[in-house]
C-alpha cells in the first residue's frame, strides 16, 4: 500500500498470519521498514499489533507468510528460514526490544551498571573498566543519576526502570529496535519525559524502530509513519500526519476521532 | 518563467464515515501553478478550501482527484500519486510546511528547535545555531527566551518560533498557511522580509494571509478558491 517497493528496506514482512487454534492474531500483513524510519503500529487492544511485533522481533514464529531482513549491507533474507543460532546473533547484535514493562526487559536483581553491562559483554566487550564507563554514560544518557550505578532496578521508580532499560537496550547501538507501548505503564507526567528521551536518541542514533502502541499522541511524536490494526490486519497505512488530520478507513476515523476528543 | 508548482483538475472530497459516509466536497476543479521566485496568495472566505489545498500539496490530505506536480531538483513529482516515502524525501529537500500553530517536541530549547532542521540536513552544530540565533534576532524574539521551550511562549511569541523553523532550510517551495495569525505589525514586517528574501533567492510561495496588508506587500498574485467549487464534476463521476 506504500507504493512502489524499493529494494533498500531494511525490513519487510509479506502475508504475515499468526493464528492461534480458531483465533487470528493477525492476517495477511505486510509492511515495509525503511532505515532510519520510526513505523507505528495503532489500534485498540486485541487489534493483533503485539502479536504482529512479537513475529517481526522473532519472538514468535508466524503460522505463515515472509519477514526479511537486510543484515548489514547484504541481500534481504528470510529470517524465518534463518537457524534459531543466526537469529539469536541477530536479535543481540542488530536488534534491540524495549518492553512495556520494564521488569521483562531487565534483570531486576542486579545492579544497574550490570544491566547495562551484561547487553555489551553479550557482544563481546570484555574490559571491565570500559564497560563500566560506557555504563555510566548510557545512564547520564537517559537521565538516570550515575549515583545509583549499583543499585538495582527493584528499587528503581517505573520511569527511572523504562529509562534503564531503553539504556541496556540501547547501548550495543543496535540497526532496529521494537518498541511495545514503551511508555505505556508510566504516569503522565513521567510519560513525556520519557518519550522526549527517546525522540532525542532515536533521531541521534539515526534508528529505525517498529513501535507499538494505542497512543496516538505517543506516534505523533515519535513516528514518521504510521498503520492502523484492526482484527488482525491492517487496515490503512500512511503519513503520520495523514492519518491523524484525514484518515480514510472507516476505522481510523474512529479512531482518530475517540482519542482525539477524550 | 518554469512552474515550480503546478496544480490541475485538483478536488478534494471527504468521506465522513461516521456520518453515513457523507460526502463533503471542498474543491473542485482546481487549476494554479507557482513560479520559481513568485508569491501566490490564496483568497476567499474560510471554509473555502484554502487550507485544503495547501494541505494536499503537502501530502497531509490525500487528494480525490486531479494532479499537483512538483519541481524535485530536475524532475517533476506528481504529489497525487507518491508513495509515503516519496512525499517524506519531497519534505526534506523541496516542500515545505507551516501553520499558525507550533508543534513540537517538549522540553526542548527554543535555539535548538530552529536549528533542528539544519542539523537534521547535515549541519554542524556551531553554524546550524549560528543561523537560530540569526533568524530569532531578525524576529525579534527576546535571546532571553532562546535558551527555555517555547512551552509557556504567548501566541505571537510561538508563531515566530515557528516561522525561524521553517525559514531556516531555504526550501524551493513553501506552503504558508496564516503563519502570520497573531504577530503586530513590527513583527509582520520582519516576517514580509523573511518572504521577500525567499523570493530573491527563487523560493515559490504559496501562502493564505487575512491581513489584507501582509497580502499587498508579499502577493505577486492572488487566487481566489471560491473559483474552485465545481462540485457537479465530481458528483457526476462518481
Amino acid at each position: 500500500m506504500t507504493g512502489p517497493i524499493k529494494d533498500d528496506a531494511l525490513l519487510r514482512a509479506s502475508g504475515l498470519a499468526k493464528i492461534y487454534g480458531a483465533q487470528i492474531g493477525c492476517f495477511d500483513v505486510g509492511l515495509e521498514l525503511w532505515p532510519g524510519e520510526v513505523l507505528a503500529v495503532v489500534g485498540e487492544s486485541g487489534s493483533g499489533k503485539t502479536t504482529l511485533l512479537n513475529c517481526l522481533a522473532g519472538e514468535l514464529t508466524p503460522t505463515s507468510g515472509v519477514i526479511e531482513y537486510r543484515r548489514g549491507n547484504g541481500p534481504m533474507r528470510n529470517i524465518l528460514e534463518m537457524t534459531e543460532a543466526e537469529r539469536r546473533t541477530l536479535q543481540r547484535t542488530e536488534w534491540g526490544i524495549v518492553h512495556q514493562n520494564p521488569a521483562d526487559g531487565l534483570r531486576m536483581t542486579v545492579s544497574a551498571g550490570a544491566n547495562v553491562g551484561e547487553r555489551l559483554m553479550a557482544v563481546g566487550a570484555r574490559n571491565y573498566g570500559d564497560i563500566r564507563s560506557t555504563a555510566l554514560e548510557w545512564l547520564a544518557r537517559v537521565e538516570i543519576d550515575t549515583g545509583r550505578i549499583d543499585c538495582r532496578p527493584e528499587t528503581f521508580s517505573g520511569g527511572m526502570r523504562q529509562r534503564l532499560q531503553i539504556a541496556r537496550t540501547l547501548v550495543t547501538r543496535p540497526r532496529l529496535v521494537f518498541m511495545d507501548e514503551p511508555t505505556g505503564g508510566l504516569d503522565v507526567s513521567v510519560q513525556a519525559r520519557v518519550l522526549d528521551t527517546l525522540r532525542g536518541l532515536v533521531a541521534e542514533l539515526g534508528l529505525s524502530v517498529i513501535l507499538v502502541t494505542h497512543d496516538l499522541g505517543v506516534a505523533r511524536l515519535l513516528a514518521d509513519r504510521m498503520v492502523v490494526m484492526k482484527d488482525g490486519q491492517i487496515v490503512e497505512d500512511g503519513l503520520t500526519d495523514q492519518i491523524l488530520e484525514d484518515p480514510q478507513h472507516a476505522y481510523s476515523q474512529l479512531l482518530v476521532s475517540a482519542i482525539l476528543q477524550a | 518563467m518554469f512552474a515550480a508548482l503546478d496544480i490541475s483538475d485538483l478536488a478534494k472530497q471527504f468521506t465522513l464515515h461516521m456520518q453515513d459516509s457523507a460526502e463533503l466536497p471542498v474543491i473542485a476543479g482546481a487549476n494554479l501553478s507557482v513560479a520559481s521566485g513568485e508569491c501566490v496568495v490564496l483568497s476567499g472566505p474560510s471554509g473555502a478550501g484554502k487550507s485544503s489545498i495547501l494541505k494536499m500539496i503537502y501530502g497531509t490530505y490525500p487528494c480525490t482527484l486531479g494532479s499537483i506536480r512538483v519541481l524535485d531538483g530536475d524532475n517533476y513529482v506528481d504529489v497525487a500519486m507518491a508513495s509515503a516515502r516519496d512525499l517524506l524525501a519531497l519534505r526534506q529537500t523541496t516542500v515545505g510546511y507551516v501553520s499558525q500553530f507550533l508543534r513540537v517536541i517538549p522540553r526542548v530549547p527554543t535555539i535548538t528547535l530552529v536549528a533542528e532542521p539544519l542539523v537534521r540536513r547535515g549541519a554542524d552544530l556551531t553554524s546550524a545555531h549560528d543561523q537560530a540565533a540569526s533568524l530569532l534576532q531578525k524576529l525579534n524574539l527576546p535571546e532571553r527566551l532562546w535558551p527555555l521551550p517555547p512551552a509557556t511562549f504567548s501566541g505571537g511569541e510561538q508563531q515566530r518560533v515557528n516561522i525561524a523553523r521553517a525559514f531556516a532550510h531555504p526550501m524551493p517551495i513553501m506552503l504558508l498557511d496564516e503563519p502570520t495569525a497573531s504577530l503586530d505589525a513590527e513583527n509582520r514586517e520582519a516576517v514580509v522580509s523573511l518572504i521577500h528574501e525567499a523570493k530573491r533567492r527563487g523560493a515559490a510561495i504559496l501562502g493564505i494571509f487575512h491581513d489584507k496588508d501582509m497580502r499587498d506587500r508579499i502577493a505577486d498574485r492572488l487566487v481566489d478558491v471560491t473559483a474552485f467549487q465545481t462540485f457537479h464534476s465530481i458528483n457526476a463521476e462518481s
